[in-house]
């Protein structure tokens, strides 16, 4: 048989550093990127920035500080509330290593998104997972009795890769709570998936950490807005919590493509409205398929779902891929019976769940293939 | 200069205008300065859109003022897509196509190589792993900051180290403070002197701070290094990947002229290196377009970047000799800046400058009568001359 490029890749790079550009035919649903990029206006003022490769972004126009202003407007306050980062990673690996510490560990879900983890082991701190309740969410009543000393506790609302969201009211009484116990006790709101939530009980956490030294709220324009391959990200939270981050980030090294699409798409929430409503539908589609199909689901508030297949998600994985559509790693502790699907395009979804299907030994969906 | 400014002789607009280039200076500046500078050179005076007034000639961040070019751009482009969908992928896949890129275009493997977003992350990477609260960090003064700024942010010890009466880092002084440090910074051309030590008096240096101070980690910061046409300086890159204690940063924000891009990498022994990845993580943290730009920047081989050298001698000839002519003197620059004694307030000279749409450098405190001042295109150089000799009372 012959060894194609791909497997060649694929046999040298885990499934996490496969993420590359899907080749033609390959429907690639494991890195909860946004299929469709960051939209034409977005994209316009990246184009228009080529021109501009060659300054540092405190040169260029829009530079770092009229990014940090076009955030402030964004969330009416000032710019000395935030900090950039490349991508939101940066901001968490940057909380951890401030906040936390030697004696203050980083508290953290049993399985949440692993950037917090990553940095603690990397600065030798300690960590503990809380597991996560019945229903996959994030267990903040154990959460907030394990935050008690703790440096920081990360909070990811909507959750990867579970997809399940708190409500505001949870969240409120969950910083409350820690604040009282663990007053010195740093909680990071991680929003990356923010912009995909239609439970109307949710609420951004930065109106709160904005007001309250003890909260930093993660975003990034990595997924509604479709920049992962842009590396921006901010925190937000209080200007006494932020100048530290701002001082142990690289303030001005953002790339000056990014920080005009960013400007662009902050006053383009028509854009972000019409990826939220594009997402839904597919979420929708995505999960009665299963649901119908006999596998359960959780409460699903991302660009993707943690379906429960109740068999070994590798298995799965690699029948998928051999009909060329890519869905995400393993997430220990959960692999031997959840997979995580990020949602590509209805086209590309209706596609994969015929391979689902095909797969897993159930009906194809019975729509008329697009 | 003051006296000069309250009489009212000159005001940007004024100047600009008297040039007879204001309406295309300033609307075309704001397009990038490729494109500002050939509708100078094509002796077009004004384009049909309006832009803000507020533009400047940028000589003030070492910045290589004709940008990428255009097949740089193209690759980005082409990786973006016609509809964008490309900035959607985090594509870690082309970090490793960058690293593989780099390393060969330096002769060297791909574990002797961590890129970075920028040589700042790399300059912080060292500051981060190989200083702490016992462990100082050597530099010159003054010097690119970012490395020893890090480290006294993480509560390390910055000993800094005067520049010799030869505008020179004193490497015998560097010697002299480097017992018992966790890093020493070498900054080879030194930003903001402009001025180069010879490949033997680096190697020198880096075997005299080792027989000292054997577990000292030596970071020799080549970003102007492009730039250099001494004949007796080289880099220290074949150094460092033979020896665990020194490693080299680069960056694509000079001579390529890729600043905005962020991109910068380290050179090392594979040992060293494998302990940034250790401890940092791989190298992760650059954006898709910089990443793809990078690879198409070195297919190119080393003609464009020898022709940005070509550029950059000349105009810096220029300038050089512009200022000599006019009695005042500079280092002996060797990189795509100058710093010249222009025997008065740099900073007000900077403020002059400014007000006349010409932004330079911030200098150095330490030379509080020298500006540093980054070489643009000549056609932007024709023009910050003549702001200069107007400033400085001799146009």
């Amino acid at each position: 048989m012959l060894v194609s490029r791909r497997s060649l890749l694929s046999a040298r790079l885990s499934p996490e550093d496969r993420a590359s550009v899907p080749a033609p035919g390959d429907v690639k649903i494991d890195g909860n990127e946004n299929p469709l990029g960051p939209g034409p206006t977005a994209m316009d003022a990246l184009v228009g920035m080529f021109d501009q490769a060659g300054r540092y972004p405190f040169n260029s126009s829009p530079s770092h500080i009229d990014l940090l202003a076009a955030l402030a407007d964004h969330f009416d306050t000032t710019p000395d509330h935030f900090a950039l980062g490349l991508g939101s990673s940066e901001i968490l690996s940057s909380a951890v290593r401030l906040f936390a510490g030697p004696d203050r560990p980083v508290i953290t879900s049993g399985l949440s998104f692993a950037a917090p983890i990553t940095a603690a082991k990397q600065y030798g701190y300690p960590w503990t997972g809380v597991p996560l309740d019945a229903d996959l969410k994030l267990d903040l009543g154990a959460m907030a009795e394990a935050a008690r000393g703790a440096g920081m506790v990360y909070v990811c609302n909507p959750n990867n890769p579970t997809a399940t969201l708190h409500s505001a009211t949870a969240i409120e009484r969950f910083v409350n709570e820690v604040h009282e116990t663990s007053p010195e006790t740093i909680i990071l709101i991680d929003e990356a998936y923010h912009d995909y939530v239609t439970d109307p009980a949710h609420r951004t956490a930065v109106p709160f950490a904005i007001r309250r030294p003890n909260v930093v709220v993660a975003r990034t324009f990595s997924k509604a807005y479709g920049m992962a391959g842009l590396r921006l990200g901010y925190g937000v939270g209080h200007v006494e919590t932020m100048e530290p981050m701002r001082k142990n980030q690289m303030s001005a090294n953002t790339n000056v493509l990014v920080m005009a699409a960013a400007v662009a798409s902050l006053k383009d929430s028509e854009h972000i409205e019409r990826e939220r409503a594009r997402n839904t539908e597919v979420r929708q589609y995505v999960t009665s398929f299963f649901e119908r199909s006999g596998f359960r689901v959780p409460e699903t508030q991302g660009n993707f779902l943690f379906v429960e297949l109740g068999q070994p998600a590798a298995a799965f994985r690699a029948a998928c891929a051999e009909q060329h559509v890519f869905v995400a790693r393993d997430f220990p502790p959960m692999e031997k019976t959840h997979c995580r699907i990020s949602f590509g395009t209805m086209a590309e979804m209706r596609r994969a769940c015929r391979v689902f299907a095909d797969v897993l030994g159930v009906d194809a969906p019975t729509e008329a293939p697009q | 200069m003051s006296t000069r400014r309250q009489r009212g002789s000159v005001s940007r607009r004024s100047f600009v205008a008297s040039m007879g280039l204001g309406a295309g200076y300033i609307s075309i500046s704001a397009r990038g300065h490729e494109a500002w500078a050939s509708a100078l050179s094509e002796g077009r005076t004004s384009e049909p859109f309006a832009l803000p007034q507020t533009s400047s000639i940028i000589l003030s961040s070492n910045e290589n003022p004709l940008g990428p070019g255009e097949h740089v751009l193209a690759a980005m482009r082409g990786i973006l897509g016609p509809d964008g969908a490309g900035a959607a992928r985090y594509m870690f896949a082309q970090a490793d196509e960058a690293r593989a890129a780099v390393a060969e275009a330096h002769g060297v493997t791909e574990q002797n190589v961590r890129l970075g977003t920028g040589s700042s992350e790399i300059l912080r990477l060292a500051a981060d792993l190989f200083t702490s609260a016992d462990r100082p960090v050597v530099s010159p003064d003054p010097t690119f900051e970012s490395a020893a700024a890090y480290a006294a942010f993480l509560g390390a010890e910055v000993k800094r180290v005067r520049i010799g009466t030869d505008f020179r880092s004193d490497l015998d002084a560097m010697i002299d403070a480097c017992d018992g440090a966790g890093l020493v910074v070498h900054c080879n051309p030194n930003n903001p002197t402009a001025t180069v030590h010879s490949a033997s008096s680096t190697r020198d240096f880096i075997e005299r701070v080792h027989r000292r101070s054997p577990d000292t980690m030596i970071l020799v910061d080549e970003a102007y290094h492009h730039y250099v046409t001494d004949t007796e300086y080289e880099s220290a890159i074949p150094i460092a990947v033979e020896n665990p204690r020194v490693m080299v940063a680069r960056t694509f924000s000079k001579a390529y002229g890729m600043a905005g891009l962020r991109i910068g990498f380290a050179v090392a022994h594979a040992e060293a290196i494998r302990k940034c990845i250790e401890l940092r993580g791989p190298d992760r943290s650059m954006n898709v377009p910089g990443r793809v730009g990078v690879v198409a920047a070195l297919e190119r081989g080393q003609g464009p970047v020898m022709e940005e050298q070509a550029r950059n001698t000349s105009v810096r000839d220029f300038t050089r000799k512009f200022f000599h002519d006019a009695g005042y003197q500079d280092t002996d620059s060797q990189a795509n800046f100058i710093l010249v004694d222009i025997r008065r307030s740099a900073q007000e000279f900077r403020q002059a400058c400014g007000e006349q749409g010409i932004r330079i450098g911030e200098g150095s405190s330490l030379y509080p009568n020298h500006a540093r001042i980054t070489m643009g295109t000549q056609a932007e150089m024709d023009l910050a001359t003549q702001v200069f000799a107007e400033v400085l009372g001799f146009g």
